[in-house]
């Protein structure tokens, strides 16, 4: 069976096919086009199926996924919705992994979120780091930041600055997501919390409503929760391995590539160094870290990317 | 000289063969400079164990890769956390320091994340643990070295002195117990054993400071040595800066020795209570000094403290901290 691969700049890239039936729900689509980052992407026809490294069914009554099933036995997602039927036990064999942009811990399936936070690109900061920063600066002790008021005046670049130290953070509304990718301690209220999916006393502090409405009472709150340091990184851990597990598309669409067998194929780049870079990668490094440029550096030798030699 | 977190690691071994199960050491060198200090920990997170369980006790050796990753924290890395602000903490406030210490407590959360149970070895450093990654950890104590024979040692009279065994290391303050000296009435004398870097800076202090009849600096002993010495105190006294554990505070206990050690001295205080089976003063070379003359002076309290100090350390035993260990 022949395996189509688009390629790239860097490698191979594998050929996941779109089975679809019309009007696919619409919460699937930031997630086809996160899984550029892996694979071509691209709806199949019937001609086509075996060529495909990996299939993605947007229903499991999309015309055609039958057939491309009995045609190949490379593994499938099968997105189901709440509205559609999922009786996936008809089809002729099992997805690799269901997905569903609904919370639904019971069937099993990987929550898809709708949220566009990339936590790849947002450092996570323990509550003492901020500390640590906030002292270089010279700013409060129990700076708390609030992205629900006043604070919102700031510049954006300030706002993500000050959201990066804060000791505590007061966020409703979408910008809690974005304060739990920061790694910020935070106070919300009960729709913002429920609307995410976090918990009291968990990833988060919920304020009643007769506290949250108040700014005396929330940054009470906020100020207690900022000096309360086991507290703070309990909190805050949970609430960014939360923005990194739950919120976060790309990290959602990074699972569904490796169940589908799409990381695996894609050539290496970089030789053994990479692999090492992949185990680092596991630990989140950031790019910009110098321990990248140290593995390189001593792999140099080894992989003849050495120029001079003494 | 083997430092307590070396003679910790072969007695663990130890332990965990005596209890039946195969049981290999694996140790590799650290570079404790900023510049270097992930190295080590890609190196812990290539390693391949085959094993069907890893034990981990310290940073960063947790870093290793395994499904059955046990932690038993002794440490982190203190000078990137609560120690951040001591003299030979290489951690400052500019971009690189505190990139670094983001990098290193993000690090240090995830892999330790990663296991599947998470002791510490005092509650201490299960404190430290939550307050800067976050994670619970649950207080697991182990006897020291040598405990055994020191229990099994006759109670011998004292005879006039306080001993400690101690690293000569800035953290351990032997400094501050040579000081105290200086302001103890009762006769007292002061026997310091171990190595370290502080060596002659020590000497030169009690030269100084003319404690030469007080004080006597024995450089290293072995272990026969040291069990002779123990059982001989009045009391042993150790006054480290936020210690892990204790080993010499156990030990002493082991030996039916009371305990003078100060109100910051971190893990020790899990074990010396004031006034049950030692004596907690201020960190101050008055405070330490009027403690130790008052074991010499009031024999019978110092019975009383020891023999408490048994009592305290009855119920460490090996054998209950492999079960946990190999069973979680």
């Amino acid at each position: 069976m022949g395996i189509r691969r688009a390629k790239t700049g860097r490698g191979l890239k594998p050929l996941l096919g779109i089975i679809a039936a019309p009007g696919p729900d619409q919460l699937v689509l930031p997630l086809l086009q996160a899984l550029r980052k892996w694979a071509e992407v691209r709806y199949l026809d019937e001609q086509e199926y075996q060529t495909a490294q990996a299939f993605l069914a947007t229903t499991s009554r999309a015309p055609g996924l039958d057939k491309a099933l009995r045609m190949s036995d490379n593994p499938f997602a099968l997105w189901v919705s709440a509205e559609q039927p999922k009786d996936f036990d008809l089809l002729p064999r099992r997805p690799a992994i269901v997905l569903s942009s609904q919370r639904d811990d019971e069937a099993g399936s990987l929550f898809i979120p709708a949220s566009t936070i990339d936590t790849s690109r947002i450092p996570p900061i323990t509550p003492f780091v901020r500390a640590r920063w906030r002292k270089r600066w010279g700013l409060p002790e129990l700076m708390v930041v609030h992205l629900d008021g006043s604070d919102q005046q700031l510049p954006a670049d300030l706002l993500q600055t000050a959201m990066a130290v804060a000791a505590a953070v007061v966020a409703r509304g979408p910008e809690l997501a974005e304060a739990l990718a920061w790694q910020a301690p935070c106070v919300t209220d009960e729709a913002s919390a429920s609307a995410l999916g976090v918990r009291d006393g968990i990833e988060v502090l919920i304020a009643s409503p007769d506290v949250i409405n108040e700014p005396n009472e929330v940054d009470e709150t906020a100020a207690s929760l900022a000096g309360d340091l086991p507290l703070a990184a309990s909190i805050s851990r949970a609430g960014r391995r939360f923005a990194e597990d739950k919120l976060d598309l790309g990290r959602s669409a990074a699972i569904v590539a490796e169940r589908l067998g799409l990381l695996a194929s894609l050539v290496p780049a970089g030789g053994p160094s990479a692999r090492v870079a992949s185990r680092l990668a596991e630990l989140w490094t950031p790019n910009s870290a110098r321990i990248l440029d140290r593995v390189r550096s001593a792999m140099a030798s080894l992989e003849g990317r050495e120029v001079n030699r003494l | 000289m083997k430092g307590g977190a070396e003679q910790h690691l072969e007695n663990l071994v130890g332990a965990i063969q005596q209890a039946g199960h195969e049981a290999d050491l694996v140790r590799l060198p650290l570079a404790w400079d900023k510049e270097r200090l992930f190295d080590a920990v890609v190196a812990w997170r290539m390693i391949p164990i085959d094993a069907d369980r890893v034990i981990a006790l310290n940073f960063p050796s947790y870093f290793v890769r395994h499904p059955k990753k046990v932690v038993w924290l002794n440490h982190q890395h203190r000078i990137a956390y609560d120690a951040v602000d001591a003299p030979w903490s290489d951690f400052g406030l500019d971009d690189d320091s505190l990139e670094t210490q983001r990098l290193l407590s993000d690090y240090d959360t995830r892999a330790l994340e990663e296991a599947v149970a998470i002791y510490s070895a005092s509650k201490l450093v299960a404190e430290r643990l939550e307050k800067y990654n976050g994670l619970k950890a649950t207080p697991l104590y182990h006897p020291p070295p040598l405990a055994e024979r020191l229990s099994r040692s006759p109670r011998r009279d004292s005879r006039g002195y306080i001993f400690c065994p101690s690293r000569l290391e800035r953290n351990k303050r032997p400094q501050l117990m040579i000081e105290a000296m200086a302001h103890t009435a009762s006769g007292v004398r002061l026997l310091i054993s171990g190595k370290g870097s502080l060596d002659k800076e020590l000497r030169e202090l009690v030269d100084r400071m003319n404690l030469h009849n007080k004080v006597q600096l024995l450089g290293f002993v072995d272990d026969e040595k040291l069990v002779e010495l123990f059982q001989g105190a009045s009391g042993v006294v150790y006054v480290p800066h936020d210690e892990d554990y204790g080993y010499v505070s156990l030990q002493a206990f082991y030996a039916g020795k009371p305990v003078v050690t100060t109100k910051d001295s971190g893990a020790v205080l899990e074990f010396v209570s004031h006034e049950q089976n030692g004596l907690v003063a201020e960190p101050t070379a008055e405070s330490i000094g009027a403690a130790m003359d008052r074991l010499i002076e009031d024999p019978s309290l110092a019975t009383k403290l020891g023999d408490n100090g048994l009592r305290t350390v009855k119920d460490l035993n090996w054998e209950s901290v492999v079960r946990k260990l190999v069973e979680a």
